[in-house]
Order: structure tokens, then sequence, then C-alpha cells
């Protein structure tokens, strides 16, 4: 409860929370918001400017921009926070056995997690979604496979560094079992640590499925997604340069709302905050 | 109770690549402690005290050497004796879970145990007995001072009325006053509830306040094993030297 009380009085959390919320809300309710249908063509109207009509005005097939860009979050935004979900789930439960248990089990998801990092994410994905074929769950476990080792590991490390405290140990000592552990220690500081990396990594998601779409591999036409709008925006950019600006904005302002909030969350959930605001004033 | 037979320890340090040395921490520790007694254990920096201490604890395992509580192996008697053994650190600071408020914080040995019948009433028994005053049930540890911190950590301790508790250099880190109030407080607390003590500590003056036994640990093994009483039999070289530097100031 105290967590709300801090998140509420640090203003840039609320804006970045309101953003995200408002996006995710326009989404889910796409169809009653948008003003047309996203994927039907009307090609006498295509390159209108910004109208009552067409608030963002329509694309090279006539398309209504701002429809597009609504059903589009379903799309984008949901499916990176899904897969940002799988990863921490994934990642939280692996990295919790290796660190508390250590020994061979440690070693075994280690030297696992050591062989999936030493390939550059990017190709990583690239090869997954290659071997599988383009589409959005392919994108989705593409992304999941390139990143529950890397948090695996932090959060691995994150567990080994307060199996170390004194009140982990008191709490052996005294007979404790380990899901008491685990529970009362161990995740609420790991999962604070993550939450903040979880959160601009979320950000770094959007982008990665974005351009994904943007390079044919994601997304398929006609489903609205912003990479793809991007994409079909890059084709005319000489000629018509203002039909990237709307999904460019739109994927520039979720990812700053994804980073600034993991920035605000890392204060927020340092039990010193209120210590720290006290030198900063 | 506490039986300690030929305990060895040592550590691998890193050597070149096929050859791992290994260091021995602790070179066949004997002693026993009874039932009710207070014993110290003294020794310099690098010593073996706190290696002795988590051996003790059962948070590691002996090299060799074997270390039995009450006739049973320390590792199955603290499965079958919860919360009978207990400890304070030297380090406050990282004893404590930084997340919890002092109640939570003494609270936490009773509810992990299952033992939480009238657990607000036995929280406020046990500040009192530590001499804390109840407004700083809702606090956070950082929010408190290095006396008081320490003082929850007793209190934490103390909770499930433990047997035996391991104090390693519990007072090295407060200074001087606070030691003699925790000192006295410790006295007070073992008359009380009948508990016994080992007392790890590297000057002699706060084991010969509390202790009934005093062990000389210098380098790895047990040089000397005293009654407080009768420290000026001390023989070995290293107990003389300590206890030549001391007894000009202690009087």
């Amino acid at each position: 409860m105290i967590f709300w009380k801090r998140l509420k009085s640090d203003k840039v959390a609320v804006i970045c929370i309101s953003v995200i919320i408002v996006v995710l809300l326009l989404g889910i309710f796409a169809p009653l918001v948008a003003p047309h249908n996203p994927i039907e063509p009307h090609i006498n109207v295509k390159f209108a400017n910004i109208s009552l009509d067409y608030p963002l005005g329509t694309d090279h097939l006539g398309r209504c921009v701002l429809s597009r860009l609504l059903y589009g979050i379903q799309t984008t935004v949901v499916l990176a926070l899904v897969t940002m979900g799988a990863t921490l789930l994934i990642g939280t439960l692996l990295g919790v056995i290796a660190g508390y248990f250590r020994g061979w089990i440690d070693e075994v998801i280690m030297r696992f997690c050591d062989v999936l990092l030493s390939f550059p994410s990017e190709v990583m994905i690239l090869a997954i979604v290659g071997m599988l074929g383009p589409s959005l769950t392919h994108v989705v476990i593409a992304n999941i496979a390139a990143k529950w080792a890397w948090y695996t590991r932090m959060i691995r490390s994150s567990v080994v560094q307060y199996m170390d405290k004194n009140y982990i140990r008191f709490s052996k000592v005294l007979g404790c079992n380990a899901s008491h552990i685990i529970r009362k220690h161990l995740l609420p500081n790991v999962v604070s640590d993550i939450i903040v990396l979880a959160t601009l990594d979320t950000g770094w998601v959007i982008l990665n499925i974005s351009g994904l779409s943007f390079l044919g591999l994601g997304v398929q036409a006609p489903t609205p997604e912003w990479g793809m709008m991007l994409n079909e925006a890059k084709n005319i950019m000489t000629t018509h340069p203002a039909q990237m600006l709307a999904p460019g904005l739109a994927i520039l302002i979720i990812v700053i709302a994804f980073n600034f909030l993991g920035d605000s969350l890392r204060d927020v959930l340092d039990p010193k905050y209120n210590q720290h605001r006290a030198v900063a004033k | 109770m506490l039986e300690v037979k030929d305990a060895y320890k040592s550590y691998f340090t890193y050597g070149s690549l096929f050859s791992r040395k290994s260091q021995d921490i602790l070179r066949g520790v004997t002693f026993s402690v009874g039932q009710g007694e207070c014993v110290g254990l003294i020794g310099e920096s690098g010593s073996g005290k706190s290696t002795l201490s988590r051996l003790i604890l059962g948070l590691e395992q002996p090299s060799s050497g074997e270390i039995f509580m009450e006739g049973e192996s320390i590792i199955a008697w603290s499965k079958s004796h919860r919360g009978q053994m207990s400890v304070v650190f030297q380090d406050y600071t990282t004893s404590i879970n930084s997340r919890f408020t002092v109640q939570e914080i003494i609270a936490e040995p009773l509810s992990a145990l299952k033992k939480s019948d009238k657990l607000t009433t036995l929280i406020l028994e046990l500040l009192d007995k530590v001499e804390l005053p109840t407004t700083l049930l809702k606090r956070y540890p950082h929010e408190l001072s290095g006396g008081q911190l320490q003082r929850v950590c007793l209190a934490r301790s103390i909770s499930t009325q433990p047997r035996f508790i391991v104090f390693d250099e519990a007072l090295s880190s407060l200074d001087v006053s606070v030691q003699s109030q925790i000192l006295k407080l410790l006295r007070n607390l073992k008359n009380d509830l009948n508990m016994t003590y080992l007392f790890i500590a590297h000057d002699l003056q706060t084991i010969t306040n509390l202790c009934d036994k005093v062990l000389f640990l210098y380098q790895g093994r047990i040089v000397e094993q005293l009654r407080t009483s009768e420290l000026f039999k001390a023989k070995s070289e290293y107990a003389k030297n300590l206890l030549a530097s001391v007894i000009p100031f202690g009087g």
C-alpha cells in the first residue's frame, strides 16, 4: 500500500501510467473508438489530408491512419506486455531455482543460458523467425527465447547476492523452510530489482516487434501494426513524408512512457525513497 | 549441550589452472558447551571465529570432524528443533530485511514457525525486554539508529525462546555505552530464560564481563580453555599476550 502512495506522489510515474493505461484502453475499445474499418481500402481517398472524417489522414490505400493506429495497439503493445510477462515468469522461476539451490541444477541452467547468450539477440530472433516463418506468434516466441536466458541470469545473480545477507542466514538458522525464505525475503527484493529492467525492456520489445514487422517478418498485411505502418510509409517517404509521423510518434510516446515508468519505479521501490527525496530537496 | 569434535574447515583458493590450493581455516577444533553455560570465544581477525560460528549454526559443513547438539548431528538437530537455535550477527545492517517494519522483523520467526497466537502482545513484551519504545513498531530499519537496530535483532533472536544463541561479534559494532546496556540485558535474559550462549568477540573485556568460560582461538586451533575466574593461569603464548595487553586497562 505504501508503494501506491509513493507512486502517486511521483508526477512522472503518474503521467506515464496514465499514458499507458489510456493507450491500453484505447486498444481494447478500438472497435468502438475507431472511426473507420482499419483494413478496408478506399483508393479514391488515398493520402487524404487531416480532416474531421479522417483525423490523421489516410494512407496509400486510403485507410484511416487513426483507426489503424488504434487497432495496432492490440498487436504492438499487448503483445509486448505478453512477451515481457512470459519472459519474467520463466526468468524468475529458473533464476530463483538456480540461485537458491545452487549445485548441479545451477550449473545446468547457467551453462544453458551461456550458450543462448553467446548469440546476439537480434541474430537469434531473426534466426528463429526465419525458421518458423513470419507470423505474430513466432515473433513473440522468438522474443521470449532471446530474452529469458538474460533474465534468468540477472535474477539468479540477484538471488545469489541476497542469499548472502544475514537475514536469510538467520531464517535458515531458525529452521524456516525454503518457500518461506523465497516468498518473504527473496521475491520482494528480486522482483523490485527486476521490474525496473522489465519496464525498460518493454520499450525494447515494442521496438523489436515493430522492427520485425518493418522488415516484413512479423505481422502480415493487412493487420494493422505500428512497425508495419512505418514500413509502408517508408516506401513513399519522398512523396508523402508526413505518413511516417503518426506511427513513429506513437511508438516514441509509448516507449518513452515505459522507460520513464521504469526509472520512477526504481526510485519508488527503494525503501529509503523518502530519505533520498529529503536530501534532494 | 553443544559438542565440537576435531572440526576442520578448508576453503579453495585460486591457484593455477590445474592445481587448486586449499587453505585451512580451522585445524582441529574441539570444545563443548554445557547447558546454561555462557562460553566466550576469542581470537584475532582471521583466526576462524566466523567460520566456526557458521559451522555451529549449520550453515556450512565441516571438511572433517563432527558437531553435535544434544547428541545429534547439528543438521538433524536443527531440523527437529526449529526455532531453538538463534543467532545475532555483527553487521546489523544486513541482518534485517530493509523492506520490513520493526514489527514485521520481530514477528517473522514466530509467524514462520506458526507460533502466531497472541503475536502483538508478545512483540510488545519483547520490545520491552530490549528496552525499546513501542513507538518504533511501524518504523523501517533505515529510520533507526545502529544500537536500536541491534536491539531489534536481539529481540528477534530471542522471540522463539531459543535454548542456544550464538553472538557473532554482536556488540563490536556498537559504541561502549550501548554495549554495556546490552551486556546487562543479556545477563538478565540469560537468568530469566536459562539460555546457553556462545559469545564470539575479539576483545576480552566484553567476554570476561558475561561469560563463565573463555576459549582462545588462534590460527584455527583452540590454544587454551579457561574459566573466567582462572584467567591468570593462562599458559599459551597467545592467551598470555592477550591478557597482558588488556589487564592494565581492565583492572
